[in-house]
């Protein structure tokens, strides 16, 4: 791994490997994200969730170089100062029940150094109001709805509007006004810092990112903007009165009428049956890139 | 090989954060209701029982941290769980490890501020300056065995991930009261007794208890720092890093051997039958004894401001003696309350004080008066296995009437004192109305008797009746033959019960020489 290379991006990742055992979560990873929002999308054990602990430096790579704010989080003195300057939600988060939300934010700022004691409050505070939890301050955690934890957490790793943010599936549990508030806020946070999205919510990564990153099996199948994706995905995407059969990947619209994805040669594929093209979505690239291909092969 | 990455933080993260928790610990409201009780409860024993000594204060210390060891074990259980349970995800940077001792340090250091608080409170309700002394060691073990408490609640959760401490205290508690008042099966009750045993021997391993003798304190301390570190790894083992976890297990193992040799080290160096010298405790230098007024006194390092007392009790009575019986007089001596001391002194004429009697009451003074008594007039101890009578004897009279003299003392516990001290030696109905009757005699009116007869009333072969004669009395009672049951009742009526006259194998015991 060279010490000596000299890194600009606050993320910056080359040839990254991980692996438990004899399984391969990453396997040859090279990523340089920017300020701004960065959606990671992939199936369930595509290395999402591996690919975020090796940047909030939980794991470490088995194999490549990782920098995050331009330090190596091997070193322990910059390890350190990464996870200063750096916020995380996990999956299902889990709070002690016997906080207060008040309690548990002003725990996660001690954490996280933020100043003296009146400033930390500020800070909690603040925290706080940004997800509408400043009336329910001195609530138990146990007494919160599953949102609401959901919403203290993204305050917990929004303190200190760190210069990395990694979140991983952020809005499950918030109901459709909270998630508007929350892409309000990531999107604010995201003018200064580098924002990086994992979430099975194509709709937030339509809304918010700028960037999207597809893994598939460890590796990096796609990068680059969201409508570079859907732009792949143009001529794969039907729309059709019946199913249209085996061999096609289609499901059945609120209409009755039923969406058709033809992954390789869709026009040939679709010449002659009837089937009439649609303008693609976000989620049409998607499943197209990840899912699909291998379902209809 | 990959593996998960270790966490280490800055020191002043690492401060702010065992300050964070030692509020919390603070607000949590067993620690105060513990300090609170366990105030109330000293003043109460302090009422009670009056040792003012610094070992008996610190044996009291001792029973605080155990108290507040419990509290601690309690109420750390919580933030361990948070610790625990609900913050593996956390990305901070203090790692877990770090955070794990954060707790460590601020649940010991809550410990300690509550045992600080309570030995400073039970130390000014002593009166102090107390007598006696403790060995710098000393000092720091009840903080360690307070801080022990949460240390193995700690323990406990990481590596049951659960509120298992509770689950212990909820279950042992009532267990432990109903034991108590014999309510169980033989079965649970002696399992309780195990358990407890088993605790009580953790807690402290060695044969002698002495916290003044400085090979004594530094053992226990060495343990106390051995059995806290074998907690700390043993809670950072709990990790699911193999790595750390087999260093940690390793050191646990090294530091259990460790304590295991240092109590077997202890515990062959310092039994209860091993004498212990002077120079062996803290604060001795020079010789320990003194003598004041002809009679030699020899302190434990550190209560040489209690021959004034034991002098002041001794006095008057070595006043009413001849002269000749002053050559006599036994060497005064104190012994550990936890330990034999290693003192020359002659056999047979020495009088034992012990460093657990505080001296000023009326029948500590009988007692001690009518020991050095005794002792000038050759009377054996009533605590000798082999007693034999003093029945008709003078001697046992004049003790008992030493004991007595010189001071002010009501007319009841006089005649107790007269009951308690006359009552081992079997006297006869005349030895008992003689010994009632100089109650009320002056002084001046004995004193010369004494002095012209001494040697033949303090010998084996003076009689009674020829002290009572020498003294102008009239006796009523004619009887020389051991004093019954009825004797005592007509004579001493309101004194309690007397034990060696109903024995009827006591009547039989040889006449003392």
């Amino acid at each position: 791994m060279s010490s000596t290379t000299t890194v600009t991006a606050p993320v910056h990742l080359r040839g990254l490997v991980r692996r438990y055992g004899t399984r391969t979560a990453l396997d040859g990873v090279d990523l340089d994200l920017e300020p701004g929002v960065t959606g990671l999308l992939g199936r369930n054990g595509a290395g999402k969730t591996t690919l975020l602990r090796c940047l909030n430096t939980d794991l470490e790579a088995t194999d490549g170089e990782v920098r995050v704010l331009g330090r190596d989080p091997e070193r322990a003195g910059e390890r350190t100062e990464i996870r200063r300057r750096l916020g995380y939600l996990p999956q299902n988060p889990e709070f002690y029940p016997y906080f207060t939300a008040f309690g548990l934010l002003d725990y996660m700022a001690v954490l996280k150094e933020l100043g003296g004691r009146r400033a930390r409050h500020d800070e909690v505070r603040r925290g706080l109001e940004r997800v509408g939890l400043l009336d329910r301050r001195h609530s138990r955690i146990r007494r919160l709805s599953g949102g609401m934890r959901q919403r203290l957490g993204l305050a917990a790793a929004m303190l200190g509007d760190p210069e990395v943010l990694l979140l991983d599936e952020p809005t499950i549990g918030l109901d459709p006004e909270q998630r508007i508030r929350f892409r309000g806020l990531v999107s604010e946070l995201a003018v200064r810092s580098t924002v990086v999205l994992s979430t099975h919510q194509i709709e937030d990564v339509a809304a918010l990112c700028q960037r999207v990153v597809c893994l598939d099996s460890g590796r990096v199948v796609f990068d680059g903007t969201p409508g570079e994706l859907v732009d792949r995905s143009r001529g794969h995407v039907w729309e059709h009165g019946e199913h249209p059969g085996e061999g096609y990947t289609a499901w059945r619209l609120a209409d009755g009428r039923y969406r058709v994805l033809t992954p390789a040669d869709g026009a040939h594929a679709a010449s002659g049956t009837g089937l009439e093209p649609v303008e693609p979505t976000l989620e049409d690239a998607y499943l197209l890139l990840t899912g699909v291909e291998q379902d209809v092969r | 090989m990959s593996r998960v990455v270790g966490r280490r933080g800055s020191l002043g993260a690492f401060a702010r954060l065992t300050w964070y928790n030692t509020v919390r610990l603070c607000r949590n409201p067993l620690p105060a209701l513990g300090t609170a009780a366990g105030a109330y409860l000293l003043l109460d024993m302090g009422r009670a029982t009056g040792m003012p000594t610094l070992e008996g204060w610190y044996s009291r210390v001792d029973s605080i941290a155990t108290v507040v060891g419990v509290i601690m074990f309690v109420a750390a259980a919580f933030p361990a769980m948070r610790e625990i349970r609900y913050s593996t995800a956390l990305v901070s940077p203090l790692g877990r490890t770090s955070r794990l001792l954060s707790l460590m340090a601020a649940s010991s250091l809550v410990s300690a501020a509550m045992v600080t608080v309570l030995a400073g409170l039970s130390y000014w309700w002593s009166s102090p300056p107390l007598p006696g002394a403790l060995s710098p060691p000393a000092y720091p073990a009840p903080l360690l065995l307070a801080a022990a408490g949460p240390l193995l609640s700690i323990t406990l959760v990481a590596w049951t991930r659960s509120y298992l401490p509770l689950v212990v205290v909820g279950l042992t508690a009532p267990v432990y009261v109903v034991y108590g008042v014999s309510l169980l099966e033989s079965n649970l009750q002696n399992a309780a007794f195990r358990m407890e045993w088993a605790v009580r021997l953790t807690m402290h391993p060695f044969e002698v208890r002495a916290p003044s003798v400085t090979g004594v304190a530094a053992h226990y301390l060495v343990y106390a720092v051995l059995a806290v570190a074998v907690l700390v790894f043993l809670a950072l083992a709990a990790r699911e890093r193999r790595a750390l976890r087999a260093a940690c297990l390793g050191t646990v193992t090294v530091l259990m051997a460790g304590a295991v040799l240092t109590v077997a080290h202890g515990r062959q160096t310092y039994t209860s039958l091993t004498p212990i010298a002077d120079s062996r405790v803290y604060g001795a230098h020079g010789s320990p004894c003194q003598v004041k007024e002809g009679i030699t006194y020899c302190p434990l390092p550190g209560f040489e401001p209690w021959v004034d007392h034991w002098h002041e009790a001794l006095a008057p009575a070595v006043d009413l003696l001849p002269e000749a019986a002053h050559g006599r007089l036994p060497v005064v001596w104190q012994n550990g309350s936890s330990y034999e001391r290693d003192l020359d002194v002659p056999e047979g004429g020495s009088v034992v004080v012990h460093s657990y009697m505080e001296p000023g009451g009326t029948y500590w003074r009988a007692e001690f008066v009518g020991d050095v008594s005794r002792s000038v007039l050759g009377l054996p101890s009533p605590y000798e296995p082999h007693r034999c009578r003093t029945t008709g004897q003078s001697r046992m009279v004049i003790a008992t009437w030493l004991a007595t003299a010189g001071e002010e003392i009501p007319r009841h516990e006089q005649l107790n004192i007269l009951t308690m001290d006359l009552d081992p030696y079997l006297p006869s109905p005349v030895d008992l109305e003689v010994a009632r009757a100089l109650l009320g005699l002056p002084e001046e009116r004995v004193s010369p008797v004494l002095e012209q007869h001494w040697e033949r009333l303090s010998a084996p072969e003076g009689r009674t009746r020829e002290l009572a004669e020498l003294l102008g009395l009239r006796l009523r009672e004619t009887s020389d033959l051991p004093a019954t049951s009825d004797d005592w009742a007509r004579l001493y009526p309101y004194q309690g019960h007397r034990e060696v006259i109903n024995d009827p194998g006591g009547r039989r015991f040889p006449a003392c020489s």
